[in-house]
């Protein structure tokens, strides 16, 4: 008799810790930002169906550097439609891949694009690899360029971006080589675009 | 004896169940209950165009007396109950800080203000408890009743205000409301004595920065250079010269700010040589900070913009101290104008004296120059990659005239602020 009474206490200590701990664990994992993860999803999803489907491109203006002068030139490309993360990816890829025109290259041909992110309050957070930084000329008027063509580019183009924040290797960086301050976003400079 | 042992462990576990069960509904409910504000008296600090309020309130009847010691304003509380204190972040000109504490007859709110020449009212509301205490700066009454003052007060206040506005910066927040004319910048900067400069040899260590075509290294021409501009100041004037680095070393650009913050530069010289993706880039620049203020930082810029005649008089008076609450990524934005007057002129005597193209004063975002707490500028001297000023910025004669041309600029300035 005592021996099943006490099973019975113990069966429902346990059950009682195991309905504690589901609730606890219910309340850890349902109550925090859920629809941040939801946004998320259904971003990846409309990228995915729309950019194998439609082999539909607009136009971009990019923006390199010229043997000639300091400012930013304007060159013409035709980008995939997709979605503004997507496109931003492919312009800076463009940018590597260097111009048709002749002008310079604004970025080290070894970089790469890791991601780019966009947020609600238009800030795109673009991940490069570690190769912008290990490559780059260095210089002060080097650092302007390569910033401004990426930033140029990206406003001007896609029209949720505001503003730029530059990441490399996933994690913030305080300059590319000791001169601009990396650690706050920028906006477009139009006044370095040649006209 | 089993069996009472056997009694006694269930008794136990009876218990144990009891008390987890009592802990759960605690925890559940306790966010309720704690969050009320019981015995709370609660604080907050409002800036008026020409006063300062400080509102105090509690659920409790509370009796108040207030003193003014010096520069801090005591309210002392009597309560028969313990209270508890909340306090709301505190932006304020004229209250630096609240401080609480308990005494034997009750509890103490110390107003710790940024200057003794106040004078305050103050209005009690019993129930819901609310004290209101308008803080005002005692400027203008000083002026109406001076016949009534003792007459070595009156002759101590004519010296001050005789002298005061010419060269010494009265206490800043007098000024406030009273915009001055804004072309006297000259009058408290002359005021203040330049003593201390810091120059700033740019990159080091395995941060080597630029290389040109032939192997120049962008660190190498910057120290050679600082040192000569340091020598050059140590002889010909009374002046204290500060290297970042005197020598081929790593130092992060937070520490360059801290090290001219730490010495209390009064200028700040970074010097770099430029480099460009197009080898043709040639001439020398100067820049000054540009920034990239979010919302926060763009309402204390147009505040600045707005007063800065008073903020200018605040960093002569206070000095450092006050410099030291604005956010070190905003210390440079004090000194925006300053850094321009500075960079023009060094400009100016590099065209002149060097003979490279004028590539103009221009602004921007440099690391190096947000946290520094004095005019700072940041020099360019030619481009380490194009081949022909490669070869100058190696040459020892060029760096003697990029020294003797920045020390120029520097000893304009000087002249021209004193």
């Amino acid at each position: 008799m005592k021996h099943r009474r006490q099973k019975k206490i113990k069966l429902f200590l346990v059950f009682f810790l195991l309905i504690l701990a589901s609730g606890l664990a219910l309340l850890f994992f349902f109550s925090g930002p859920r629809e941040k993860v939801k946004v998320l999803e259904r971003k990846e999803v409309a990228a995915q169906e729309s950019s194998p489907a439609e082999p539909l491109r607009r136009q971009v203006t990019l923006y390199f550097p010229s043997e000639e002068d300091d400012l930013l030139h304007p060159e013409l490309r035709k980008i995939k439609v997709a979605s503004p993360e997507m496109e931003a990816e492919e312009i800076i890829q463009e940018l590597i891949a260097g111009s048709r025109e002749g002008y310079l290259s604004p970025l080290p041909p070894q970089a790469r694009v890791r991601q780019v992110f966009i947020t609600s309050d238009g800030t795109a957070y673009v991940d490069f690899s570690r190769e912008l930084v290990e490559r780059h000329p260095s210089g002060s008027a080097a650092e302007l360029t390569t910033i401004y063509a990426i930033v140029n580019s990206l406003i001007s183009n896609i029209k949720t971006i505001k503003q730029v924040f530059f990441l490399i290797e996933g994690s913030e960086r305080e300059t590319l080589s000791g001169h601009i301050n990396l650690n706050k976003p920028f906006s477009a400079l139009p006044s370095i675009i040649a006209r | 004896m089993a069996r009472r042992q056997k009694a006694g462990y269930d008794f136990f576990l009876k218990r144990l169940i009891f008390f987890l069960f009592l802990i759960f509904l605690l925890s559940s409910i306790s966010p309720y209950v704690f969050s009320q504000t019981n015995n709370l008296v609660q604080a907050k600090v409002e800036d008026r165009i020409d006063s300062t309020r400080v509102i105090i309130t509690s659920d409790l009847p509370l009796e108040v007396f207030l003193n003014k010691f010096g520069s801090s304003l005591e309210v002392r509380l009597k309560s028969p109950k313990s209270l508890r204190f909340r306090s709301e972040p505190i932006r304020s000109r004229l209250v630096r800080a609240l401080g609480w504490a308990s005494t034997k007859q009750g509890y103490l709110i110390a107003i710790d203000c940024s200057t003794a020449d106040f004078n305050y009212k103050n209005s009690i509301q019993p129930e819901p408890f609310r004290l209101e205490i308008e803080l005002r700066l005692s400027e203008r009454q000083e002026k109406l009743p001076q016949p009534q003052i003792r007459p070595q007060v009156k002759a101590e206040e004519k010296i001050s205000s005789s002298t005061g506005h010419e060269t010494n910066a009265p206490i800043p927040v007098k000024n406030i409301g009273k915009i001055e004319n804004r072309d006297d910048f000259s009058l408290p900067a002359a005021a203040r004595r330049i003593k201390t400069i810091v120059i700033d040899p740019g990159h080091g260590g395995l941060e080597t920065g630029a290389r040109g075509p032939n192997g120049t290294l962008e660190k190498d021409v910057t120290l050679a250079i600082s040192l000569k501009l340091k020598e050059m100041i140590e002889r010909r004037l009374a002046l204290r010269v500060v290297l970042t680095r005197d020598k081929d070393v790593d130092v992060s650009l937070e520490n360059r700010a801290a090290l001219a913050n730490n010495n209390r530069a009064d200028l700040f010289i970074s010097i770099h040589a430029n480099g460009a993706f197009r080898p043709k880039a040639h001439g020398s620049e100067t820049y000054f900070l540009s920034l990239k203020a979010s919302d926060e930082e763009a309402r204390r810029l147009a505040y600045l913009e707005n007063n800065s005649p008073e903020f200018e008089k605040k960093i002569e008076e206070e000095n450092q101290d006050q410099i030291m609450m604005i956010l070190w990524d905003m210390a440079q934005a004090a000194f925006l104008k300053q850094s321009s007057e500075l960079a023009e002129i060094i400009q100016i005597e590099l065209n002149k004296l060097l003979g490279t193209a004028n590539r103009g004063v221009k602004q921007a975002p440099f690391k190096v120059l947000t946290g520094v707490a004095c005019p700072a500028v940041l020099v360019e001297v030619a481009f380490i990659s194009n081949p022909e000023e490669e070869a100058k910025l190696r040459d020892e004669n060029f760096q003697t005239s990029v020294a003797e041309a920045i020390y120029q600029g520097l000893l304009n300035y000087l002249r021209k602020i004193t």
